[in-house]
């Protein structure tokens, strides 16, 4: 038989089937998608009815064009993993494996996998935007910051600078966050706040409050020393997967895997030893894990009585917690409690993990001391492989928590109080005075009955914006009720109250959104007009540095310029700030070209003022040099053995006393007294006092080797320096600074005629002086102290369990009850007792918890902007055991009507799976852009609604706020579950 | 002589889909087209194991077996490789294959078949190595440049492994004898028996 | 006999056209080889045969499975 080759045959015969033995390549490549850069917007849609992707793309680029490469660190998790970008003619066109990053060793999990794709930007915020009748128009960004900027101009006149509410900041990096706070300060106002008020700010209280510094005390490379793990509230697996490369690796070394959770997650999968408590119940189990280990004398003596105080105030109440207590309260067994806390006690050092399952709780920052009780029981804290690791959860939300946006403190920690504000107005190199007009006068009342300044007091949190508009006016503590909210990279429905803040988005008089995406604010409401959208660019489009969970400062490079007509951040603030009038006092000391600041100075000015936290040392130079040197960093201990950063830690983990001349290597593991602090050591802070009720509060017999101190001492000031006489060690120049700054903080109605300078402490020496000679001696300059196992401030001392305002257990409210009512807290009335005081138990039994997914990340339009992993979960979903959905008449893959207590309520498919117990179901939150029932996606701007979108499950979650931070309860309350 | 060998190691693997997306972001490979995919067994219940599973490049391919038209070839080191341009998109590649692994472009709303797409081992096509051409039809060629697929090279716990068979069969064995468990190389009596 | 001479014409016309049919006729004859790849050659091919291709990506493997 003859056979002719196909291809010969002519394509015309075959023009008008679908089916061609052999396609020309236009055809081909049509179909397939990848000339025209996209992907199909759903499965449904026929691949040649897309449209043409604006943004140029790797297929179209010239693969035999030179490739640059450029380092930058991944925008999503606080894991910080290495990139390497392949840039083409501009066009991004390939990512490669970091092998040499320290943190990653070239892996990714699938957000990392996928970053490139910020280079084509199909479903970006291209343009600003504005509001107009309900319809999206595009406007100039001229207009747009006249606007704006007029808009709030217009509130400051009518209700004062504390009606414009700005929040965001954790995926900004350090200079760009920092320059949001100074830019809201310089504005006048305190309202201000970011994402880890909802994240970790518990933590940070708790653990601060505890041994003085707010951070992970160890780091993700550290585990592989752990010889055990203890994950309470943490999915690792799916919130921080590159960081499971070293659980794994440190489990391989013979680490044992305990996890703790309502729901057996991923990383549960992978534990020796499982354990399901009740959700909100993590005090119990913490006092019964305790219980066990104090009955069996497992504790660390030596180290409790050395650097603990007030251990046996825990000692008497964790008796109140014996097994048949916890067993009531969380449901696990005697048995399972002691073989927790003996593989603890016998696996030594261990580590303690916790994440949102443990801090988004009204009582999250007793948790949170809770977990820190435990790790100084054992002795853990200050070890190699042990510490108390908090995985963070943006890529920047420590560093922007460190330096930038916080309502209740200045950047680095140092409060609201005249002094802290003294400090930072010299760094920024304006005047006191200046900065104090910008604020109103006041008063306003405080949390003591008395009153103070607006200067002075704690802003309004993110998590309480919402009420800071729909409060009465008498009952909000600042002039005026909040009129404007600007959403500064930051999604509202990771925040709970779904159907309130709508309602609060609809007051306000004007709504900006500053994002690469339009994010869920811009479609939420119903709003016809004053909302206006103006495009920041990705990290990936500008440069900075960004701090990891661990501590450690990374720079980035830009990988390619702003796509379309973004923006970086710096500039949009710097326009802003031209347009109000301060843009001179904003950018004093920093270099500002073509309307963009200079980010490394940006940088060193940070580097001038945060000694509290030692952001001193990390000068650009430095982390640009271990940014080029990544693969000379060991990847267990983070020590650059040899090469040109030898002896210095990746990142130059804070603290990082002293200026960059000093050379400080940086400070891998907290606490550590193994260490001479000159090499990285550290001992607790001594932050709360030399003695209290006539307790010693100061360490005994410990101390960081090489201390010429040999026991505690007090927090370092230049007239601790005179007594011992290293006064005298201080250069000529050091001297002068801190006779200006004595001159400068001179009281003479309280400190008498002539400035006395050993007031001037190693937190407000400009020079550095001071921790320079501290260190010399082998001293920490903040001090060496005990730890506190209960905190006096705190409403309690010694944490008790409470049970959560929307309990399941309506019978154990009365012996575990919640606080009382607050008439002003941070500004705003809160309730617990009340909010406790009926019980929905019976109309809502099941216990709603919400949680993450390894492709999404945060409020999730980012990411649900990104076909390849918008592909990988295509749906809203909740997860409910086979028992309740039999209860419930639920099938699997059914929609379902999850309804919360306080009227808010999603329709969402359900999962049937034994992944959650009986009473409990779990709903991711990274959804949105469907609201009770109604698709929101064509009040998007066309082109820029994300693929996928959802129901968000915090719109039927409830109010429940911490009573130190205010941070929101959103991973325990109640619902009802039916078909829809 | 090297052979190329997948192997996922599934006390390592967290389901993280680094693999699936990096394989999408190398290769721009359209929604619809999953060249590697994460299989969960026992999911939620003690017991949860994950494998990442695409082409396994078998040694005597069953889809090279079916093929009408001969349009798939093995290169020395195994990797088994496919020429779209004559492929005609009859599936029977996709009934053969134990795995799974070739799949087909999204067309009309008819849903009918195009060319079949699967994981190359990062090794292209027939095309010039590194042209334009192969680029669009089968993605990067990364075998040619000296190095190894991306799914591999990015997997968050280094449960994926690829490379030549005796290396990565002795980095595993190195890890099974620290943990002192059973191995666990799924797939591999089907695809590499003889 | 006009019969007969119609007939060997037409005859004669038949087999001129059965044999000119003959000659357009190409001879070669394409065997069918199952199982055998129909494709052009892939240059990495070859490239996967040199030794020092194989080293590379041996190198490359040790440089990312690596705990190190």
């Amino acid at each position: 038989m003859k056979l002719t080759r196909k291809q010969d045959q002519q394509a015309g015969a075959l023009a008008g089937s679908q089916i061609e033995g052999v396609i020309d390549r236009r055809t081909f490549l049509r179909r397939s998608g990848i000339a025209l850069g996209g992907v199909a917007a759903a499965s449904t849609l026929p691949l040649s009815m897309m449209q043409k992707a604006t943004a140029k793309t790797a297929a179209d680029a010239n693969p035999k064009a030179e490739t640059k490469t450029v380092r930058t660190i991944c925008t999503h998790c606080s894991v910080g993993c290495g990139i390497i970008a392949e840039v083409q003619e501009g066009v991004w066109t390939g990512q490669e494996p970091a092998f040499d990053h320290p943190f990653n060793l070239g892996a990714h999990c699938s957000k990392g996998a996928s970053v490139r794709e910020h280079g084509h930007g199909e479903r970006r915020l291209k343009y600003p935007m504005k509001l107009v009748d309900g319809k999206w128009q595009k406007i100039s960004w001229d207009q747009a910051i006249n606007e704006v900027g007029d808009k709030m101009l217009d509130i400051r006149k009518k209700y004062g600078p504390e009606s414009v509410f700005m929040t965001g900041g954790s995926k900004h990096n350090n200079e760009q966050a920092y320059l949001m706070t100074k830019f809201m300060r310089m504005w006048g106002t305190n309202n201000q706040d970011h994402q880890a008020r909802i994240c970790h700010s518990t933590t940070v209280a708790g653990v601060a409050s505890t041994w003085g510094y707010g951070a992970m005390t160890n780091s993700y490379n550290d585990m592989h020393n752990a010889k055990a793990m203890l994950f309470i509230g943490s999915n690792a697996a799916e919130a921080h997967p590159v960081a499971m490369q070293h659980i794994l690796r440190g489990k391989e070394n013979g680490g044992k895997m305990i996890v703790v959770d309502p729901r057996y997650t991923r990383t549960a999968a992978h534990a020796d030893i499982y354990v399901r408590i009740r959700s909100g119940t993590d005090i119990p189990f913490i006092w019964g894990v305790l219980w066990h280990i104090f009955e069996n004398k497992w504790e660390d003596k030596q180290y409790l009585a050395q650097r603990v105080y007030a251990m046996d105030d825990v000692r008497k109440e964790v008796k109140n917690y014996p097994p048949d207590v916890v067993q009531d309260l969380t449901g696990v067994p005697r048995d399972l409690m002691y073989k927790v806390a003996e593989t603890l006690a016998k696996n030594r050092p261990g580590t303690l993990v916790w994440c949102m399952g443990g801090t988004q709780h009204h009582i999250g920052h007793a948790n949170v001391r809770t977990y820190n009780c435990l790790q100084l029981a054992l002795g853990n804290i200050g070890k190699s492989g042990g510490g108390a690791n908090i995985f963070r959860g943006h890529d920047n939300v420590q560093g922007a928590t460190d330096v930038g946006p916080n309502c209740h403190t200045l950047p680095g920690y140092y409060g609201l109080s005249p002094g802290a504000w003294k400090h930072w107005a010299r760094v920024w190199g304006v005047d006191y005075e200046w900065l104090k007009k910008r604020f109103d006068p006041g008063p306003v009342p405080d949390a003591k009955g008395g009153t103070q300044s607006p200067m002075n007091a704690s802003g309004i949190p993110v998590s309480r914006w919402v009420d800071g508009v729909l409060e009465a006016k008498e009952n909000v503590g600042q002039r005026h009720p909040i009129r404007m909210v600007i959403f500064n990279g930051m999604a509202p429905n990771s925040q709970t109250r779904g159907p309130d803040q709508k309602k609060a988005m609809e007051m306000l008089e004007g709504l900006v959104i500053i994002d690469p995406y339009p994010t869920v604010s811009a479609v939420m409401h119903d709003r016809k007009d004053n909302v206006w959208l103006l495009p920041a660019c990705t990290q990936f489009e500008t440069y900075g540095s960004v701090t990891a969970s661990n501590r450690s400062l990374q720079w980035r490079d830009r990988v390619i310029a702003p796509l379309f007509e973004s923006k970086p951040d710096e500039e949009i603030l710097y326009l802003l700030a031209k347009k109000l009038g301060f843009e001179k006092e904003l950018c004093k000391n920093i270099k500002v070209e073509n309307n963009n600041p200079n980010n490394e100075d940006v940088l060193r000015e940070i580097n001038h003022g945060t000694w509290t936290i030692g952001y001193t040392g990390q000068s650009p130079e430095r982390l640009k040099l271990h940014q080029q040197n990544w693969g000379t960093f060991n990847t267990t201990s983070l020590i650059a053995e040899g090469g040109p950063a030898a002896g210095e830690y990746y990142g130059l983990p804070w603290p990082c006393w002293g200026t960059p001349g000093l050379k400080h290597p940086g400070t891998p593991v907290l606490y550590d007294p193994s260490k001479p602090v000159a090499r990285g050591g550290l001992c607790f802070r001594a932050r709360f006092g030399v003695e209290k009720d006539g307790v010693n509060l100061l360490a005994e017999g410990s101390y960081p080797v090489g201390s010429q101190i040999k026991d505690g001492y007090p927090e370092f000031t230049f007239g601790t320096l005179q007594k011992l006489g290293w006064d005298k060690e201080l250069t000529a120049k050091e001297m002068a600074v801190i006779n200006q700054i004595a001159k400068a903080e001179h009281d003479p109605v309280k400190d008498g005629i002539s400035p006395t300078p050993g007031k001037v402490n190693w937190k407000t020496d400009l020079s550095g002086g001071i921790q320079r000679v501290a260190i010399k001696h082998g001293c920490a300059p903040f001090g060496n102290a005990k730890a506190r196992a209960k905190v006096w401030e705190y409403p309690d001392p010694v944490p008790v369990h409470r049970e959560p305002l929307y309990t399941p257990r309506y019978d154990l409210v009365k012996k575990y009850p919640t606080y009382e009512d607050r008439k002003v807290f941070y500004r705003l009335p809160t309730r617990y007792q009340s909010v406790q005081a009926k019980d929905y138990s019976k109309e809502f039994p099941l216990v709603l918890t919400s949680g993450r997914l390894v492709e999404f990340e945060g409020g999730g339009d980012e990411t649900r902007s990104n076909p390849w992993l918008a592909e990988l979960q295509q749906h809203m979903f909740v997860e409910i055991n086979p028992a309740d959905a039999n209860t419930y008449k639920v099938r699997d893959g059914q929609m379902v009507w999850v309804e919360g207590p306080e009227g808010g309520k999603i329709k969402v498919k359900a999962m049937v799976t034994r992944r959650v117990a009986q009473g409990t179901v779990f709903s991711p939150f990274h959804f949105g852009g469907e609201f009770q029932g109604k698709s929101l996606r064509n009040k998007y701007p066309p082109g820029a609604d994300p693929y996928v979108l959802g129901e968000a499950v915090n719109t039927a979650t409830t109010y429940g706020y911490d009573a130190v931070t205010a941070m929101q309860e959103s991973k325990t309350t109640l619902c009802r579950v039916r078909p829809a | 002589m090297a052979r190329m060998k997948f192997l996922c190691d599934a006390e390592r693997c967290i389901e993280c889909n680094g693999c699936v997306t990096a394989c999408k972001n190398e290769h721009e490979v359209p929604w619809g087209v999953n060249r590697r995919r994460v299989v969960t067994l026992d999911d939620g219940v003690p017991g949860e194991k994950s494998i990442s599973v695409a082409c396994m490049h078998c040694t005597d391919a069953p889809c090279a077996a079916v093929c009408p038209v001969d349009c798939f070839y093995t290169t020395p080191d195994g990797i088994v490789l496919h020429n779209k341009d004559l492929c005609i998109g009859c599936g029977y590649c996709f009934y053969a294959c134990p795995f799974g692994a070739p799949q087909y472009p999204q067309q009309s709303a008819f849903g009918v078949r195009g060319k079949m797409d699967k994981c190359t081992f990062c090794a292209g096509g027939p095309d010039a190595d590194g042209s334009a051409e192969e680029i669009k039809k089968y993605g990067r060629n990364r075998i040619a440049e000296g190095k190894l697929p991306l799914c591999a090279e990015m997997c968050a716990t280094k449960a994926l492994i690829a490379g030549d068979g005796d290396v990565v069969a002795d980095i595993y064995r190195k890890r099974v004898l620290k943990r002192g468990g059973r191995p666990q190389t799924w797939g591999w009596e089907t695809a590499y028996k003889g | 006999m006009r019969v007969a001479l119609t007939t060997i014409t037409a005859l004669l016309l038949a087999m001129g056209f059965a044999l000119m049919t003959g000659c357009t006729e190409g001879t070669e004859v394409t065997m069918y080889k199952p199982g055998v790849y129909k494709g052009p050659k892939d240059p990495l091919v070859d490239k996967q045969r040199d030794p020092k291709q194989q080293e590379a990506l041996l190198a490359r493997f040790n440089q990312i499975q690596t705990d190190r």
